[in-house]
């Protein structure tokens, strides 16, 4: 027995934050085939208790209750503290075979090759580049390098930064363990603690709004712990920071200088009062940072003689899987999927498997839409108020495009217990047999921004995708359902269809079967498939810095078009500097679209372009994982012919006029997405901080900016909501203080609901998991599941032990 | 139907000779119309050909659904299936149209003042409208026929002249030298003169007698019922082409996608329009209309005839339907001993109950909507109440019939040996009459819901044996509609408390 090549799983592991020592224990979801309506069941599974003193799994057990929250008794100055269970994810080592098998890497394979445990070592290299991202400093980066090591130690992940005012000071991302094997658990295994999700701020206050707002005077400022201010204002211009507003406002005469402005734009924590759009557009950085990060791990086998074998994994940090059992409706998993696998279903793919994954995609569609308030996602007055009043995608049309606002669909038919139920009907049409036959009125990536009234009222309605115009389905998903449609009556049905996420057995180059890998001990929010790829920015990772460098030579701006700088290969490549030029074709495919509107003159009848001042074409940029999901399929390591402006537009969006001189055509090679063979995002795509550096700082700021259009089951809107007497329904607003049944519409200043500074001082509190739809911190599962090694079942743990 | 008495008729008949005459280029003056029946006033009779219409209207989807449903199955090669799953798609394609022209003229009832209908009689319904009796029956190139002629613009002196001219080679001649024989003589089978009635002369009738404001003023339109009649918005699901580019006239149109005529009216023009509209869809005799314009139910169901008569010149015995029965029965519904004439008893226990449960669904809907025009006179008309739920509903039940009618054509009519299968029965409740009390309309829907419940238990029951011979997706589907239903009733009670507490009013 050889050892060939070593693999980490799962190529991407996410940790979730939160302050309790005990990690949520591990569960998994399914549908309760008596009920598959009803939210997905949470089942316990296996869960591994590590020795806090050794290293090793001490145990195993099947837990009766899962818990997401610790209620901890007395601690704090205001008494009972909230502590959100981190989620801890395992990161598992393999090893390909000399029989081109790929095996788990354990202390008796090790012993087979004449090795043991202390011939593996690691190397975890974490990152927050969020500040750095706005700043442009590099100074601003603040990074964990953890070298080289073997021991069993519960290692810190130190994130430092030249901007820090000093050497010893570090944000905490968390901690990393190579867990010991032992005789019962031999294998090779790492785990990854994310940190407590704290706040940390600069060593001097910002410098005051000259807006001001009484409403808001009276709120209380959080205040940075005197031990998390460490970033130093004299070093670094994070405190204080602000976006030229010409840029923020897409001015048309702006003429300052050019500002690598991030989209949806100042993402970060502002003085008061915010938000900056309803305070003249002023955001000033307070100067915060969280201690959120994503990075590589990577593992060494040294063998006796030889070269070592090496390989790498991914892992992030994020904000909690508040809703544990419902899945988005485009996740991280689906795009991902469709690098792997390319837009395209294969006609030989089975029927069954082909007609599972299309009803899995409306059944996540409904768990999407239990959670958005429709009626007022829709654009209907709220009790009487002005829809324009709320934050909701006809309303950022309507700034957008600089038109009167209009509901997306008749106003009487939007409610979300009624759509949920359409939703559920066609779940129900599908499961007996019934071909989809909607695949009419699913929005094409390239119709985002269709802005007629068949245009919006395509599928996924009301929701906002990663080029921040109306959500599109994966291409790949598109065309499942497609596919799904022509299928016969009755072909690929059973009583139970295959789960859709099992992507056949584990091999070497089964990138798929790598990418779900279920590790042992791993809850599954701990996997993509549980993680927004509606990135706008995102939560657990912003998918969209993925594409920058697709293009060998050039780096892209995550969210459009523009090249923001030269590789530093771009001279041996032969390029020309193309900073600040556009993108616009890519084999002939626009890289953009235009945004098109109804004709006041004959509404449904005839489109007009939705030209604005400062965008007289109406030129909306495209998401890159759909406009590149064929290129990459098919010229991956090929040249391929791009299109770019003849001249450096930084500040506007370009269009395409074919006119000669006025696009300039050059060769670029399409860079591997995956490290060879893995399901590992290509270091030379993404470096470590890079993947979360367009996301919010800190995080907590976006829970109280993104309404529910972005990411409805993971980061919800509507909950507790029943049928009420009028026969629509009636509920919760996620971040309202008190829970009343009445909805209070999101307006951003109303004091009735949570605001910026209670979640940076209270977001474990505040945050409520949604378990079946309503605010709850634990979940209890129907039925045993699940093998666990003791004899008996634990629910907490007050030792030396940690799940 | 009895109802209608040749006297009533009898002015279609006048005023439609009349018409052909007219188009034959005879001087006729069309403007005058025949006497209208005696004990009718003008507007009496209008609403009373429009619910003749409605339930023409009615009988030919349920009808094109049966059809549609009845295609496919494993006799046939993979090509075959492909090219039989096509005629299926234009044939539901022109059912949903038709879906849109019966909510149209619910619109015209309420712009007279007249009772909405979603009436029709059980099949075999043998209508004076119609050259021979409805049916429910498997897809043949006679009932083929019969679908082309009830879309026909005209009769067949009026098809002679039309195809005439043609080249030889051509579409239009293989119809003149093929089709429209096989209709002559097809019809004839049926009817003893070939003076049969096409669907659309009804319409025309309406819409002469509309134009003329003496016999229909203006006091007798009702504008205020605008905001109750169905619209597009509501209705249309996306069905309609998409709207032309910038800088462009053209609009895509998609024969094989269905593009869902509603129109509402709150005057005279908008009436005659609304007809217009659905006559133009049904019988536009051009069989390539060109840009912007879509090819009409005549023209789709021709092509079908055409395609058929291809496989048949190229197999005689081919055969794209599954053997469903024509107008199939339940004991539940009739004497299983004793079933009506020309209908067909579903004797096969796990089948009876799935077509029962078929019925049930279909008077779900026609209840549903129903009570949706009631809900849209009581419950305020821009916010989400129980008019938008239940409007979703309905939607729901389209879905839910078309899962069951899959699973029923699949399954045994008599017993699992013998080849022949079941069909959906499209039974008509004993009334779509309402309550008078909101709240026992609400009660009415508990009470459906209850019995499908009941229905899904009986067949998910081990000691009935029918899960054997259903098709495998009939298990997860049953689980999945109890589960819906559990929803459903939660929600209906919701309803009911707050009439109750509201003293039977809408909140």
């Amino acid at each position: 027995m050889k050892i060939r090549e070593l693999r980490i799983l799962p190529p991407l592991a996410i940790g979730r934050l939160g302050s309790s020592p005990h990690p949520v224990v591990n569960y998994t979801i399914d549908d309760d085939p008596d009920q598959p309506l009803e939210f997905r069941e949470i089942r316990p599974q296996k869960t591994f208790v590590v020795d806090e003193s050794s290293g090793e799994i001490s145990d195993s057990f099947i837990p009766e209750e899962i818990a997401f929250k610790d209620l901890i008794k007395g601690e704090g100055k205001e008494g009972d503290v909230d502590m959100i269970r981190p989620v801890a994810p395992f990161l598992e080592v393999f090893a390909i075979t000399d029989d081109d098998e790929l095996v788990p890497l354990t202390s008796e394979l090790l012993d087979e090759v004449g090795l043991d445990p202390s011939a593996i070592s690691w190397r975890v290299r974490v990152a927050n580049r969020k500040v750095t991202r706005r700043t442009e400093d590099e100074g601003d980066a603040v990074t964990a390098d953890l070298d080289w090591f073997s021991n069993h130690e519960s290692n810190i992940l130190e994130g430092h930064s030249p901007n820090f005012i000093n050497d010893e000071a570090y944000i905490d991302f968390g901690r990393v363990r190579y867990i010991r094997p032992n005789k019962r658990y031999p294998e090779i295994r790492l785990r990854f603690t994310p940190a407590k999700g704290l706040i940390y701020g600069p060593n001097h206050p910002p410098p005051k709004s000259p807006e001001s707002d009484p409403f808001m005077e009276k709120e209380e400022i959080y205040d940075v712990p005197e031990n998390r201010l460490i970033y130093d204002t004299k070093k670094g211009k994070w405190c204080g920071f602000a976006v030229a507003s010409g840029i923020d406002n897409a001015d048309p005469d702006y003429s300052g200088p050019f500002m690598n402005e991030t989209m949806p734009p100042s993402l970060f924590a502002s003085v008061p009062p915010a938000p900056p759009w309803l305070h003249g557009n002023i955001a000033i950085s307070r100067g915060y940072l969280d201690d959120a990060c994503d990075g590589i791990v990577e593992v060494r086998l040294t063998p006796k003689s030889g070269d070592p074998l090496i390989a790498n994994a991914r892992i992030t940090a994020g904000p909690p899987a508040i809703v544990p059992d419902s899945l988005f409706l485009r996740n991280l998993a689906d795009d991902l999927d469709q690098v792997i696998h390319g837009p395209d279903i294969p006609t030989d793919e089975p029927e069954e498997v082909t007609r599972a994954r299309a009803i899995d995609i409306v059944r996540r569609a409904f768990e999407t839409v239990r959670f958005l308030n429709i009626a007022v996602m829709n654009g209907n007055p709220v009790n009487g108020r002005d829809p324009l009043d709320f934050d909701t995608m006809p309303a950022e049309e309507a700034f957008d495009t600089q038109r009167l606002m209009r509901p997306v669909v008749s106003e009487r038919t939007a409610d979300t217990l009624a759509i949920l139920g359409l939703h559920q009907q066609v779940f129900t049409a599908l499961r007996g047999g019934a071909a989809p036959w909607f695949a009419d009125v699913l929005r094409r990536p390239d119709e985002v921004a269709d802005f007629t009234n068949r245009g919006r009222r395509k599928m996924p309605a009301m929701m906002c995708g990663a080029d921040g115009n109306y959500l599109a389905l994966t291409w790949r998903q598109i065309n499942t359902i497609v596919k799904a449609s022509n299928l016969r009556l009755g072909s690929g049905m059973a009583k139970k269809l295959p789960n859709p996420l099992h992507p056949g057995p584990l091999t070497p180059r089964n990138r798929s079967a790598q990418l779900h890998y279920v590790a042992a001990g791993n809850p599954v929010a701990s996997r993509p498939v549980t993680a927004v790829s509606n990135c706008t920015p995102g939560l657990e990772v912003d998918f969209r810095a993925a594409w920058r460098r697709v293009f060998a030579g050039i780096e892209l701006r995550e969210w459009d078009n523009l090249v923001i700088r030269m590789d530093p290969s771009a001279g041996d490549r032969g390029l020309p500097d193309l900073s600040g030029h556009r993108l616009l074709r890519v084999e002939g495919q626009f890289m953009m679209t235009q945004a098109i509107g109804p004709s006041p003159a004959d509404v449904n009848g005839q489109s007009v372009v939705l030209a604005t001042d400062d965008n007289p074409h109406g030129i909306a940029p495209l998401e890159w994982s759909n406009s590149l999901a064929n290129i990459l399929r098919h010229h991956t390591g090929k040249k391929v012919t791009c299109d770019f402006t003849a001249e450096a537009v930084w500040l506007d969006q370009a269009r395409w006029t074919g006119e000669d001189g006025s696009y300039l055509t050059l060769e670029l090679e399409v860079q591997p997405f995956f490290e060879a063979d893995t399901a590992v995002i290509s270091p030379a795509l993404a470096q470590p901080g890079e993947l979360t550096q367009g996301l919010c700082s800190p995080w907590q700021n976006d829970y109280r900016e993104c309404s529910c259009y972005y990411w409805a089951a993971a980061r919800p809107d509507y909950v507790n909501v029943e049928p009420s007497a009028s026969g629509a329904s009636r509920g919760d607003n996620w971040l309202q203080r008190e829970r009343t049944g009445n909805y209070i519409a999101d307006d951003y200043v109303d004091q009735d609901l949570w605001h910026y500074d209670d979640l940076f001082k209270s977001w474990e509190t505040i945050l409520k998991f949604q378990i079946g739809g309503r605010d709850a911190d634990r979940a209890l599962p129907h039925r045993d599941s699940g093998n666990g090694d003791s004899t008996s079942t634990q629910t907490g743990g007050e030792s030396e032990q940690v799940y | 139907m009895a109802k209608y008495t040749a006297q009533v008729l009898k002015p279609v008949d006048e005023h439609r000779r009349k018409r052909l005459r007219a188009k034959e280029g005879a001087d006729v003056e069309i403007k005058e119309l025949p006497d209208k029946p005696e004990g009718m006033t003008w507007r009496d009779y209008v609403i009373m050909l429009l619910h003749i219409g409605c339930e023409l209207e009615h009988g030919l989807m349920a009808q094109y659904l049966y059809a549609a449903y009845s295609l496919g199955g494993d006799h046939l090669s993979k090509e075959d299936q492909e090219e039989v799953q096509d005629w299926q798609e234009l044939i539901l394609t022109v059912a949903r149209e038709e879906m849109g022209h019966l909510l149209t003229v619910q619109n015209l009832l309420c712009l007279l003042g007249g009772p909405v209908t979603f009436d029709r009689e059980n099949f075999p319904w043998d209508s004076p409208f119609y050259p021979f009796p409805f049916n429910f029956e498997p897809l043949t190139r006679e009932s083929l026929a019969a679908y082309v002629f009830a879309e026909m613009p005209g009769n067949f002196e009026f098809l002679d002249k039309l195809y005439r001219d043609a080249r030889e080679g051509t579409d239009r001649a293989h119809i003149r030298d093929i089709e429209v024989p096989f209709l002559e003589e097809t019809m004839k089978n049926w009817v003893e003169k070939a003076d049969a009635r096409p669907v659309g002369e009804v319409y025309h009738l309406v819409h002469d007698i509309l134009t003329k404001r003496d016999l229909i003023p203006s006091t007798d339109l009702r504008p205020d019922s605008y905001p109750f009649q169905s619209s597009w918005d509501d209705w249309g699901r996306g069905y309609r082409p998409n709207p032309s580019r910038p800088g462009s006239d053209e609009t895509k149109v998609d024969d094989n996608k269905a593009n869902i005529i509603i129109e509402r009216a709150a005057t005279r023009t908008e009436a005659l329009y609304a007809i217009k509209e659905i006559c133009g869809q049904g019988e536009n005799p051009d069989l390539h209309p060109g840009r912007n314009h879509e090819t009409s139910h005549y023209a789709r169901f021709l092509e079908v005839l055409r395609n058929y008569d291809r496989k048949l010149n190229e197999s005689p015995d081919w055969n794209p339907a599954r053997q469903v029965p024509v107008n199939p029965v339940t004991a539940s519904t009739c004497d299983p001993e004793n079933p009506p004439t020309g209908t067909t008893v579903i004797s096969w226990p796990a089948s009876a109950k799935w077509a029962d449960l078929f019925n049930c669904r279909y008077r779900m809907l026609l209840t549903f909507l129903t009570h949706t025009y009631r809900l849209a006179r009581i419950v305020d008309p821009d916010e989400p109440n129980t008019r938008g739920a239940v409007m979703h509903r309905i939607f729901g039940e389209m879905y839910n019939l078309k899962a069951i009618a899959g699973i029923l054509v699949r399954m045994p009519l008599v017993s699992p040996d013998d080849p022949r299968r079941a069909g959906p029965p499209f039974r008509m409740p004993y009334s779509l009459d309402l309550p008078s009390d909101e709240i026992d309309c609400w009660r009415l829907h508990r009470d459906n819901i209850a019995y499908s419940r009941e229905l899904c238990r009986a067949l998910l029951d081990p000691a009935n044996d029918c899960l054997d011979s259903t098709p495998d997706e009939g298990e997860p589907f049953l689980r999945t509609l109890c589960n819906w239903d559990k929803k459903a009733a939660a929600w209906v009670e919701a309803v009911l408390d707050g009439l109750k507490g509201n003293g039977g009013h809408c909140s």
